[in-house]
């Protein structure tokens, strides 16, 4: 099943179960945590790459839902505004990190005073075929996402990871959907750099129908 | 369309979020332009990448926390069920329980050790007069302790424990001393020690300091036919 598929359940009128998370009902309470807990912990581990920081983002995160929802207003969705609360407790986290850490995420495109390209892609990983295996894949994937600025990293887990609307997105980081779209390209131009080797195997399928297509 | 205007709106077209004619004049332009169409397989290729990585699963725990967490915001700590069902067992009659097992934690109070940990002492023991030291308290949050066990552990022998005191009275972490201390029974005490206890920290010259107190807890569970109550 796709992440997509997996989704979510509907809740089926949002406003009456605000209405209930406002007045602090017990249930109301556990079925916002059955829903919004693995996408949060999804969207969190993406973005951070780590377990038990992503852990620690889940709870500040619904710690900081369960107090600011008297006051939610429905002004956005409460899925959008959930979102929104997640991915600032995981911007706050990295910054922390940012702060002790002594290193930032080096973008692709960085250019050295002397010229050269601070990061060589060069491909030194394991043969081809084992590339396909899913494990390998999925690292790679975390490796190439934790190599992404925030900004990029944070659309590109909101759009191919979770599925948020070109929309939601825009209403969750509070930005226009120019933007989105722009952060968005982006972000895939530096993916698609990253794991070449992996979307050449990938790719191999489609590129044959393509083929055939053209009559050769 | 020209490749220039494709290629800017490729991504667009792979999200689905193009009107219908845009999206056909890109297909048109996909089936006879070599080079557009092999970037839109790139571009394919990643989007199913992306989709294909398995959702990470949260750690255990993880949704207890937060159930513990929300019921504080809920304006009640205790899980209602047990609420109710506390309200059962009080009752003289015999009423079969509800569902799952309540368990009540009687404490058997302090302490046979105490060891402090304060950062800016260096004299030994013996250079602290001991009346100016008192020792960490735990206390019962509520008169009595209601502790909803998920995994229905029936913990038949009392358990003994000795545990790191921070000066806000919260748990540090503990080791078992004696009794069980299999995964399920350790998950449980994590979520009775980390959560629901609070004990009076120990406090050195009238301020609160770590500490360190053994507690031995005691399960006395409710079967249907007979409630004990222990107030």
């Amino acid at each position: 099943m796709s992440n997509f598929e997996i989704g979510f359940e509907f809740v089926e009128n949002e406003v009456a179960f605000v209405d209930r998370l406002q007045v602090g009902s017990d249930e109301a309470f556990e079925t916002l945590i059955h829903l919004y807990q693995a996408p949060i912990y999804n969207v969190a581990y993406r973005i951070l790459g780590d377990a038990s920081e992503a852990s620690d983002a889940v709870q500040e995160t619904f710690m900081k839902i369960f107090k600011g929802i008297k006051t939610f207003r429905g002004e956005c969705g409460l899925k959008t505004w959930i979102y929104r609360i997640a991915i600032s407790e995981s911007l706050n986290r990295q910054r922390w990190w940012k702060r002790w850490r002594l290193h930032a995420p080096v973008s692709i495109d960085d250019i050295a005073p002397n010229g050269s390209r601070l990061v060589e892609i060069r491909d030194s990983g394991p043969s081809p075929e084992s590339v396909c295996a899913q494990r390998e894949m999925e690292r790679q994937v975390q490796k190439a996402l934790d190599g992404l600025s925030f900004e990029h990293r944070v659309a590109v887990v909101l759009r191919d990871i979770e599925g948020l609307s070109y929309e939601e997105i825009a209403e969750a980081l509070g930005l226009s959907l120019g933007t989105v779209k722009s952060r968005l390209w982006r972000a895939r131009s530096e993916m698609k750099t990253r794991l070449e080797s992996i979307l050449k195997c990938q790719s191999r399928k489609p590129q044959l129908d393509a083929f055939h297509s053209r009559g050769r | 369309m020209e490749c220039k205007k494709v290629l800017k709106l490729l991504d667009e077209y792979v999200d689905d979020s193009l009107s219908w004619q845009e999206a056909e004049s890109i297909e048109r332009h996909l089936a006879s332009c070599s080079g557009c169409a092999g970037e839109f397989n790139e571009l394919k290729s990643l989007q199913q990448v992306m989709r294909s990585l398995s959702r990470r699963e949260a750690p255990e725990g993880l949704d207890l926390r937060l159930k513990i967490l929300a019921s504080k915001y809920t304006g009640e700590w205790i899980p209602a069920g047990a609420i109710n069902r506390l309200r059962d067992s009080l009752q003289p009659l015999a009423i079969p329980a509800v569902s799952g097992v309540v368990l009540t934690c009687v404490f058997f109070i302090p302490l046979l050790s105490i060891f402090f940990t304060g950062a800016n002492l260096n004299a030994s023991d013996a250079d602290i007069p001991s009346g100016l030291f008192t020792e960490p308290r735990p206390q019962l949050l509520y008169p009595s302790q209601i502790v909803q066990w998920e995994n229905f552990q029936k913990v038949k022998e009392p358990i003994t424990l000795e545990a790191e005191v921070r000066q806000d009275g919260t748990v540090r972490n503990y080791t078992v001393l004696k009794g069980p201390s299999d995964p399920a029974t350790l998950r449980s005490l994590d979520q009775f020690l980390y959560f629901e206890v609070r004990i009076d920290p120990a406090t050195l010259f009238g301020r609160p300091t770590p500490g360190k107190v053994t507690l031995s807890l005691s399960f006395y569970p409710t079967i249907n036919e007979k409630i004990d109550v222990i107030g």
